[in-house]
């Protein structure tokens, strides 16, 4: 094991006061995996992405409770010299916008250094690692700004940037998504074989389901801040336990099966400061019944290392059997 | 970067016609004669001497034709003759100079030493204790009229507890003194002018420069640079500073021409023998050539301001394309 | 303790208050004096503040309070109508350069670059003192060198606001050129425009004040808080109350148009 988070909450700060946006979360993230954390906007798994090294700004939120354990001590309770050195050298990021995500006055060459843990023979180390990126057009040229990439680029920047002192985690929050569609396939490539030929273990965070089946090993559903599903991602993929999985599943246009209308989830995610009692999939789910309004339930294990957080057990009939 | 100051130098050419006709028009608003005023503390003198003179000054030619003639002695810096004293504008003006422009780039200097620290601090430290009273601060020194300001300190430090000279730039005994007693004398009799002079540049300095940095810590690339683990104080002072500054050039070139307005008030209270007053004794005695002289000198050393922050802002923007 | 934000709305208020202050001194005043203005009284020549001059007298035996508040009166007058003279000027040349673009939006741009390069106090002494300084006079040239600030606002506004959909509609329904500047684009792009002209009222109560002080503004007998402490500079160190209180009711009328102009501002960034 990796990482492990135990029982996280996190709360923001809004217009109303302290609204709790990671309810509870655990998750577990082994040497050499990757670890897909999927959800809609909004629904706390960027918070926990950043919360992993304490990213949150004080004025924005704060962990109100849980453990992540990491190297045999808690991050949480680290002092600020043992958290920097955590951050960016054994964890790292990439988020979504690379091009806010650079520094706009200070070149990628002076930005990819500050990333190395040493700065002696910085310049073949950069080298180095622009080419393990894709970028050898640019080795050797010293004055080169972010404005002056292309998205794409800026973005293998990023990854450079992450993957300078050869860190054991790299969190990923939706890493391709401001990219062109034909942009994405390259990065997911590029983030893949890094991870194969570091032996990187990932959290890949995203809302968009294939890509993130595609990469990853184990799969998270998030669903107003807590875990709803969690497993392999054979298992998910093929026996989806929860319905909010199954709608996500469903959801996904297939050039395949074009009969017509798109099977969109109906309603909305609810808002942190308007959750209902007992099961928050509730209101949309399509197979719920009166014992799930009362309660919230418990993840409870299916089978083969699957976990999903709901009363009922939906059998494979059920499922072709209610009306969508 | 040498062909961007030569596109701008062409376009300050067509600024400076500008500013010349406008400072033209203005002379010649005034009711009547420029040689009236002369020509009045004389009652002997006749319609033909008026009409001489009028001649003499080229007054009784077309407007149009006045403005070329003027234009032409002025860029050849022949600035005319003073009406008070007889002496040419042109080496009136450079005798005051150096003063007022020594005062401001003081004054500038003050500024921004101080101004911007505590901007960067308020920022911060946004919502503290200390930015609260800042801001309070900052709003006072918006408000406080410059004169008011130069009275009060004028009364106090000057008159009733004697501290700091109030008057001119030199003692009485000035040419008694050794070079380096010279040099404090001067400084002491500066002191009062330089700082209300740099006061209320200084509170707009500072809240521009919070807003710039409080604009620039909520970005991304700083949440990345936490991610990298730099430490707190390279964050805020290297990547944060960098690009907040960068505003805050601009608008430190945009304040030239408000201290040079300004000078016209706290050199006449304290009696400083700068462009200001000179500017003020030749309005209220209605000594034309000077005041265009003041006018177009003023507005040029505006533009080299304004020609000088851009020129530093693009140097140190990489962003900026230079051609 | 409050949060920042929270302290500038009260700070807003604050402004407000003494905004509406001032202008209910101003309407009312000859009920709130309690003497003529101009009425001397050799007798009681530079008094300190007592209780039948709460404020004292000034070198001629007039009662500064009286003075003061009457001045209340030119301040704000001056104020106002240079900010509005500055207003339509730029507004309307701000409008034509923004929707018109092109060698008339060129022509407004590169004069107004031109006006922004003098020192605005320069130009405003040097007209008033060759004309006379009358308190309309003082008006105009107010507002003709202080309009370049609203008019770049405008225009900026006005050229983003001109492509848009509802602008688009009017015109399919055949609203001519002067209707949609005035009518439609104008009123939306009033909201920066609001805010320049608060700090604007400030500033031109400070020329006004400035220009008093130094005697090309208005002229006594006429009470002005500038040229009440230009008495008090004659008489320093026997007067204190004539340096004080003028002082104190300027800066605080500019505090309170700055503080407001600062709360406009802060409402409408959200």
């Amino acid at each position: 094991m990796l990482l492990q988070i135990k029982n996280l909450k996190i709360n923001y700060k809004s217009d109303n006061g302290l609204l709790e946006v990671v309810r509870g979360v655990d998750l577990v993230i082994n040497q050499g995996e990757c670890v897909g954390l999927i959800g809609e906007s909004g629904c706390g798994k960027t918070t926990i992405g950043l919360g992993i090294t304490k990213l949150i700004p004080e004025r924005k939120g704060n962990i109100s409770a849980g453990e992540i354990l990491f190297e045999d001590k808690d991050i949480l309770k680290l002092n600020p010299e043992e958290l920097r050195n955590i951050r960016g050298k054994k964890i790292s990021y990439v988020f979504q916008e690379p091009f806010s995500s650079l520094n706009p006055v200070f070149t990628i060459y002076e930005q990819i250094k500050e990333s190395l843990k040493e700065k002696d023979d910085a310049d073949n180390r950069i080298a180095e690692i622009l080419k393990s990126v894709g970028l050898e057009k640019i080795i050797g040229r010293k004055n080169v700004y972010p404005h002056e990439l292309s998205g794409g680029m800026q973005q293998r920047v990023v990854i450079g940037m992450a993957i300078a002192s050869k860190p054991s985690l790299v969190v990923l929050d939706e890493p391709t998504t401001a990219l062109d569609v034909t942009i994405q396939r390259q990065i997911l490539d590029l983030i893949l074989g890094l991870k194969n030929k570091m032996n990187l273990s990932i959290l890949f965070i995203s809302h968009d389901l294939r890509i993130v089946f595609n990469i990853a090993d184990n799969i998270n559903i998030m669903y107003a801040g807590k875990i709803v599903e969690a497993g392999p991602k054979e298992k998910i993929i093929s026996n989806p336990s929860h319905p909010y999985t199954m709608g996500l599943i469903d959801s996904i246009p297939s050039f395949k099966n074009r009969k017509g209308l798109f099977n969109a989830i109906e309603g909305r995610a609810p808002l942190f400061s308007e959750l209902p009692k007992g099961c928050k999939f509730y209101p949309r789910c399509r197979f719920r019944i009166d014992g799930c309004a009362e309660k919230e339930p418990e993840l409870k294990a299916v089978s083969g290392g699957q976990a999903s957080r709901c009363i009922r057990t939906i059998s494979a009939e059920l499922r072709s059997a209610a009306p969508n | 970067m040498g062909k961007y100051i030569l596109k701008r130098i062409v376009g300050l050419v067509v600024l400076l016609l500008g500013i010349t006709i406008i400072t033209f028009a203005v002379i010649h608003i005034a009711p009547g004669k420029p040689t009236d005023l002369e020509a009045q503390f004389n009652p002997k003198v006749s319609m033909e001497a008026r009409e001489r003179i009028a001649h003499l000054y080229g007054l009784d030619k077309p407007l149009h034709v006045q403005y070329i003639e003027w234009l032409k002695r002025f860029a050849r810096f022949d600035f005319g003759i003073s009406f008070m004293d007889s002496r040419p504008v042109a080496q009136k003006i450079l005798e005051r100079i150096p003063i007022t422009l020594t005062i401001e780039l003081v004054s500038i200097i003050l500024i921004l030493l101080i101004g911007i620290p505590i901007g960067v601090a308020s920022a911060v430290k946004e919502g503290s204790f200390y930015d609260r009273f800042m801001t309070v601060f900052v709003f006072i020194g918006f408000a406080v009229p410059t004169f008011w300001l130069s009275l009060i300190l004028m009364d106090f430090i000057g008159v009733r507890w004697g501290i700091l000279p109030i008057s001119g730039i030199k003692s009485l005994e000035f040419e008694k003194f050794g070079n380096f007693e010279k040099i404090i004398d001067v400084s002491r009799h500066l002191i009062l002018p330089v700082f209300v002079s740099a006061f209320g540049g200084l509170a707009g300095i500072s809240r521009y420069m919070r807003s710039s940095m409080l604009h620039v810590l909520k970005q991304d690339y700083i949440r990345t640079a936490r991610a990298k683990g730099l430490s707190e104080k390279e964050v805020l002072y290297k990547h944060a500073l960098k690009n907040a500054f960068l505003p805050v050039v601009t608008i430190l070139g945009l304040s030239v021409p408000g201290l040079i307005g300004g000078s016209v008030i706290f050199e006449s209270i304290f009696s400083i023998p700068g462009m200001g007053r000179l500017f003020y004794e030749s309005v209220m005695a209605r000594d034309y050539p000077v005041i265009m002289g003041v006018l177009v000198i003023g507005a040029i050393l505006t533009l080299l301001g304004n020609l000088l922050a851009d020129i530093s802002y693009a140097a140190v923007d990489p962003r900026i394309k230079l051609e | 303790m409050l949060p920042l934000h929270t302290v500038m709305n009260k700070l807003t208020l604050f402004g407000l208050g003494i905004v509406g202050f001032f202008i209910i001194i101003a309407i009312f005043a000859p009920m709130i004096a309690s003497y003529n203005p101009g009425q001397i009284d050799i007798e009681n020549i530079l008094t300190p503040p007592s209780s039948s001059h709460i404020f004292g007298t000034d070198s001629l035996g007039r009662d500064l309070f009286s003075r003061m508040v009457y001045g209340t009166r030119i301040s704000l007058m001056v104020g106002f109508i240079a900010v509005g003279i500055a207003a339509i000027i730029g507004i309307a040349l701000g409008a034509i350069a923004g929707y018109y673009g092109k060698w008339i939006g060129a022509v407004i741009m590169r004069f107004i670059d031109i006006m922004l390069c003098f020192p605005t106090f320069f130009l405003i002494l040097a007209v008033i003192a060759l004309l006379e300084p009358s308190i309309i006079n003082i008006m105009i040239v107010i507002g003709a060198t202080s309009w370049m600030g609203i008019a770049r606002l405008i225009r900026a506004e006005i050229i983003s606001l001109k492509e848009r959909d509802f602008i688009y509609a009017e015109r399919a329904i055949g609203a001519g050129d002067l209707r949609i500047i005035t009518r439609h684009l104008i009123p939306n792009a009033m909201a920066p425009v609001l805010v320049s002209i608060t700090f604007g009222i400030a500033g031109a109560i400070l020329v006004e004040s400035s220009l008093s002080f130094l005697g090309i503004g208005v002229q006594p007998p006429t009470p002005s808080w500038g040229n009440i402490l230009s008495e008090g500079k004659a008489v320093m160190g026997a007067g204190w109350w004539m340096m004080l209180f003028p002082g104190i009711a300027i800066f605080i009328t500019v505090l309170g148009y700055n503080l407001l102009g600062e709360g406009i501002r802060e409402k409408l960034l959200r």
